[in-house]
């Protein structure tokens, strides 16, 4: 692996930063990356010793900015580290960057970062997808081997099929989330980007494990999960789901490829699925609305100077500190939450989700792999000439019941149509990350990863 | 829709002030999202416990022991007004 010769040498760490900053230019998918920052690895032995990595500016790094991508953060320095990069630190890995994000992770373009949407490294006129956008494209790209984002409901996993890369979405809880800035605490979790299988696998098992720090962090079974027939089995999620012909065409052929590889693979219905996107953004709006009353000016971030009372205060600091998207959010999450509303909605909802997960444990009775899209399109354009807000959303219905389940994830590329890349997603078990893994690698030489134009291999930006 | 009454309310209770022209572009998404909601209304969910946390197991505790922290003037100093230890706010009365 040529990405730990990277940061060995001063003169290395120079070309590494000069080329990152150069090749950034035009995809902007870095808020911070700092070339003085960029320190030798603490440890030169472990398994993923040297390697670069970005981290989605959500999580905290040690003296890092944190800015959520939000103006009421801007300045704010982390004075710790997440557990997460506690961990990667401890394994020889070295951050350094933070990368571009929806603001507070609200959002499915990245195009909602107060400070300015991350391009596609495919095609500079379509949006990186999100709300991890930022560590998708730094990874497509080929700026780092891999990077860190977070997926509350669908956030690495989409932004990684409109990149063309690998985005793991871990079973809840397996990763601590002690340090990721909290969007909605049942549904957050810390998750995996890289254009390479076995590296995101191992970053996950280095990543992975109860944390003392994050109550609802579970320890991670030692034992590796196993097919519940003896050999992988798959379903997939058939029926008409909107997709565009270009999804339809990626999404069929890797239906046939797990055919031809001699495995069986069934389709199935999912009834709950037409009102997911409802039950969804009823929890995370109503968890937010809840996390996101933290930031008022008073302790830290942005402080409006107009405010005479310390309720003017915080409303002309939240007023003044938050982009339309988040404060739509809360608004909706304090509207589902008022008294006389909450059974009609957030109860309704919970209720609801249980349901979802009933459906989910009945298909892992007897498959071990589902197969559904990642989104209904690829990439689309930044702007007015792409998805409205809303439709964005609606479009969020493949991804978010892998949160609302709290099941493992796994979003692949399967192939480039039109310039821009396609992917699929694949569900498992809970803590059965190895056998998405697995899965994935049976098709890894049939739909190998894509570069983008003007990609450099790592082993040219030292040469 | 949303009477803007209502959301001007639930502007309120989350701490934002929203100007005239912010109330008159957000009543709209917001009607059209709880409109969304409120789909879930006919779904049958009788006998269903609701999921609060899909890890939802039993309660953990830290073991009560003193840990070295050495956060707190860091914490402070990122305070948008200080003086000294302690974080500053308008008069309040």
């Amino acid at each position: 692996m040529i990405w730990n010769e990277i940061l060995k040498t001063e003169e290395n760490r120079k070309k590494y930063a000069d080329f990152v900053s150069r090749a950034d230019k035009d995809i902007h998918s870095f808020l911070e990356f700092d070339a003085e920052k960029i320190a030798p690895p603490e440890n030169t032995e472990g398994c993923l010793a040297g390697l670069p990595f970005g981290v989605k500016d959500n999580i905290a790094v040690k003296d890092f900015k944190l800015t959520c991508a939000s103006k009421i953060l801007e300045n704010f320095v982390s004075p710790y580290n997440a557990t997460a990069i506690e961990k990667l630190e401890k394994a020889g890995c070295v951050p350094v960057g933070k990368t571009n994000m929806d603001e507070f992770g609200m959002g499915s373009s990245t195009d909602c970062s107060a400070f300015g949407g991350t391009n596609n490294p495919w095609n500079k006129e379509c949006v990186t997808g999100g709300s991890s956008g930022g560590s998708a494209a730094a990874v497509a790209a080929g700026l780092v081997p891999f990077a860190l984002g977070s997926d509350t409901g669908g956030s690495v996993r989409q932004p990684a099929a409109f990149c063309g890369v690998y985005g793991l979405k871990p079973t809840y809880g397996s990763v601590s989330r002690f340090g990721l800035v909290a969007y909605a605490s049942s549904l957050d979790v810390i998750g995996v980007v890289s254009r390479d299988l076995d590296l995101a696998e191992k970053v996950f098992e280095v990543i992975r494990g109860e944390d003392e720090k994050d109550q609802t962090s579970i320890p991670y079974p030692e034992k590796k999960a196993e097919p519940v027939n003896g050999k992988l089995s798959f379903t997939y999620l058939e029926g008409d789901l909107g997709l565009t012909p270009e999804i339809e065409k990626g999404y069929r052929a890797c239906i046939q490829a797990i055919r031809d590889r001699g495995f069986e693979i069934k389709g199935v219905q999912i009834p709950s699925l037409e009102y997911v996107i409802p039950v969804y953004y009823t929890i995370a709006t109503a968890e937010a609305s809840a996390n996101l009353a933290r930031f008022n000016g008073v302790r830290y971030g942005y402080r409006s100077k107009n405010g005479e009372t310390p309720l003017e205060l915080m409303q002309k600091s939240r007023n003044e500190g938050f982009g339309d998207e988040v404060k739509l959010r809360i608004l909706l999450g304090t509207y589902v939450l008022r008294s006389g509303f909450q059974d009609q909605y957030y109860g309704k909802a919970q209720k609801i989700r249980t349901k979802i997960i009933n459906e989910f444990k009945d298909i892992f009775s007897y498959s071990d792999i589902f197969v559904v899209p990642a989104f209904p399109s690829q990439a689309f354009r930044h702007g007015n000439a792409g998805l409205t807000q809303y439709q964005q959303k609606v479009a969020d219905k493949f991804t978010v019941t892998a949160n609302l389940t709290g099941l493992p994830a796994l979003s692949l590329p399967v192939g480039v149509d039109n310039g821009l890349p396609v992917g699929v997603q694949f569900f498992a078990d809970y803590c059965s990350e190895n056998l998405l893994f697995d899965a994935a690698r049976q098709l890894a030489d049939v739909f190998p990863v894509a570069t983008p134009p003007g990609f450099v291999p790592a082993e040219k930006i030292i040469g | 829709m949303m009477e803007k009454e209502e959301l001007y309310k639930t502007a309120s209770l989350a701490r934002l002030e929203l100007t005239e022209k912010e109330a008159d572009d957000l009543s709209q998404a917001v009607s059209q999202m709880i409109e969304y909601f409120s789909m879930m209304e006919k779904i049958d969910v009788t006998g269903l416990e609701p999921t609060t946390h899909v890890s939802a197991g039993k309660n953990r505790v830290r073991k009560d022991e003193i840990v070295e922290s050495s956060l707190a003037d860091r914490m402070i100093e990122a305070a948008p007004e200080h003086d000294d230890r302690f974080i500053t706010i308008p008069h309040v009365l």
